[in-house]
């Protein structure tokens, strides 16, 4: 059985005179998953959400969110973290809280307390004198002291110190394990790897590829050789199709393949190195395949280079 | 929605006592050092409308720092304030009804302040409701208007600034000032005195200022009440639109 989609978006774009940011952005992000959002700097990433937030107008798409258009009333059951937290200076930490409690009826308080202590927060410090770390957990504090449904974090562990960033984490899969929808984009593509179910990676406002983590991560090997000189050149591999990106450096050898690896490795083992493994791909691997891939850097255009 | 805002507007009313309470000090020892009453006015009384006028124009300054109050959401807010479950119009709208909470409290603090100045002195039989300056009902709901058509003028013209927006009431204040002066003046004549007359309808100054005739005497730039009346609310009414209009249409 399928899982609900909570969240359904279909060929955003947005551009920015004559710079595209988002070019027919679409993801199905599943109920109660965590949806991770890769991408380098300026890949469109938080366009996205803001399109899919219409705290911008996309000039292309729509959005869904559990099969309806956005309406005011669903952002009682959803929140955003911005990548920069958009909290007011002056106010205290405690005068955001009595915002929120105001503003939302599904405000838990002892929860709000939880959250203070665990982000080590003070309530009477006023927002001007926090870190940048500490205002990023008090606008999480915000973001999860609601129980929302929906949750779209943009950078959320940005700043965090490594323990804290641990504990967003937790928080994240927790609330998952909840029944809760997360989407979030991370720099850290530790952090996504670990927390998130799904992944997509963005890369100069076009997705590259999308799709359950664990299944990306099976079909993608890397065949990694050491020779006893340096690597030799491996033009031949250039036309197979399954070959993502190669990189010599040195003695060492590794084609990035996606599907079946066998012919790979038979081909280089060929080459008589002095080891030969093949390895699955991480996360980090798979998002900079994708990235060279969009640039123009093919595994043919590598090998050609680098012979 | 509004409780930030109501911080803010507390606020700047406690700055305001305190300058009110600096503003008492200051006379009470200025009528102190001059070993003279306020009881030995030199024009015997003093119109109820001039004390209004004086909590007229306080509130104005007030409603003018209150009018930025959509350029300081843009400052950076917008993705926090734009997520709430309420929409951007209701939002607006309950800022708008903290400002206007903060201006009429605004007015009756300087009001009072004036009143208690001249009751420290024994003074409160100089102050004549009725003479020269007579207060009524059209009179007062002029001055009431003052501050709401500077708050909607101010709104309008930072609605979709996201920095700067402080220069705004200053600089709108200097330049009405001009332009009423330059309407009033008859430097211009032709179409140059008809454009500047024009664009001074927008300006509330207009509909509050004196100019002299040509026989000397001074008189108001606008001498029907009514007409003023309805300039202003225009002016707060059509500044509020259109700050909203903009601001609806901005992207965070």
């Amino acid at each position: 059985m399928t899982e609900p989609i909570a969240i359904a978006v279909d060929g955003l774009s947005k551009r920015f005179g004559d710079v595209t940011a988002l070019d027919n952005f679409s993801i199905a992000v599943p109920k109660g998953s965590i949806f991770g959002v890769l991408g380098t700097n300026g890949a469109g990433k938080t366009t996205a959400f803001k399109c899919m937030l219409g705290l911008a107008r996309a000039d292309a798409g729509t959005t869904l969110f559990e099969g309806s258009p956005l309406t005011p009333a669903l952002f009682e059951r959803m929140t955003y973290v911005h990548e920069r937290p958009a909290l007011y200076s002056d106010p205290r930490v405690s005068d955001h809280l009595e915002w929120t409690r105001r503003t939302y009826a599904r405000y838990d308080a002892p929860r709000a307390a939880k959250l203070l202590d665990l982000f080590g927060l003070t309530p009477k410090k006023r927002v001007k004198t926090l870190s940048k770390g500490q205002q990023s957990a008090l606008a999480l504090t915000l973001a999860f002291v609601t129980r929302p449904d929906i949750l779209i974090l943009d950078e959320p562990a940005s700043g965090l110190d490594p323990v804290n960033q641990r504990n967003v984490l937790d928080l994240l899969i927790g609330e998952a394990a909840g029944g809760a929808t997360i989407v979030f984009s991370s720099h850290a593509i530790g952090q996504v790897e670990r927390a998130a179910d799904r992944v997509a990676i963005l890369h100069r406002g076009k997705k590259m590829l999308d799709g359950e983590v664990d299944l990306l991560k099976a079909d993608e090997k890397v065949v990694e050789a050491t020779f006893e000189n340096d690597a030799p050149s491996v033009n031949g591999l250039a036309r197979d199709p399954s070959v993502r990106r190669i990189v010599r450096a040195g003695r060492l050898l590794r084609a990035f393949v996606r599907g079946n690896s066998d012919e790979v490795a038979r081909h280089i083992a060929a080459l008589e190195p002095k080891s030969l493994r093949v390895l699955d791909q991480n996360l980090e691997d798979i998002f900079l395949n994708a990235v060279a891939a969009s640039d123009g850097e093919t595994a043919a255009a590598a090998a050609d280079l680098e012979s | 929605m509004y409780y930030m805002e109501f911080l803010l507007v507390r606020k700047i009313l406690y700055w305001l006592c305190g300058l009110l309470a600096v503003a008492i000090a200051i006379v009470s020892w200025a009528v102190a050092s001059n070993a003279h009453s306020i009881s030995s006015h030199p024009h015997g009384v003093v119109p109820f409308a001039a004390l209004l006028a004086g909590a007229t124009f306080v509130s104005a300054i007030i409603a003018m720092i209150f009018g930025c109050a959509l350029a300081r959401q843009n400052a950076g807010h917008l993705p926090l304030v734009w997520t709430r479950p309420v929409s951007r119009d209701r939002f607006a709208l309950s800022l708008t009804i903290v400002h206007l909470a903060g201006i009429a409290a605004a007015f009756v603090l300087t009001l009072a302040a004036t009143l208690g100045v001249f009751a420290m002195f024994g003074a409160l039989d100089l102050i004549t409701m009725a003479g020269e300056l007579p207060v009524t009902p059209e009179g007062v709901a002029r001055m009431l208007l003052f501050p709401l058509a500077w708050y909607g003028l101010v709104l309008a013209l930072t609605s979709s600034l996201r920095a700067g927006a402080g220069f705004i009431p200053f600089g709108a204040w200097i330049l009405g000032s001009l332009l009423v002066a330059l309407d009033a003046s008859h430097l211009f004549s032709g179409a140059s005195a008809v454009v500047i007359n024009v664009i001074d309808h927008v300006n509330p100054l207009y509909y509050f200022s004196m100019h002299f005739d040509q026989s000397g005497s001074n008189e108001s730039m606008v001498s029907n009440v009514g007409v003023a009346i309805v300039g202003l609310a225009a002016i707060a009414v059509a500044g509020y639109v259109a700050a909203l209009a903009q601001w609806r249409r901005l992207e965070a």
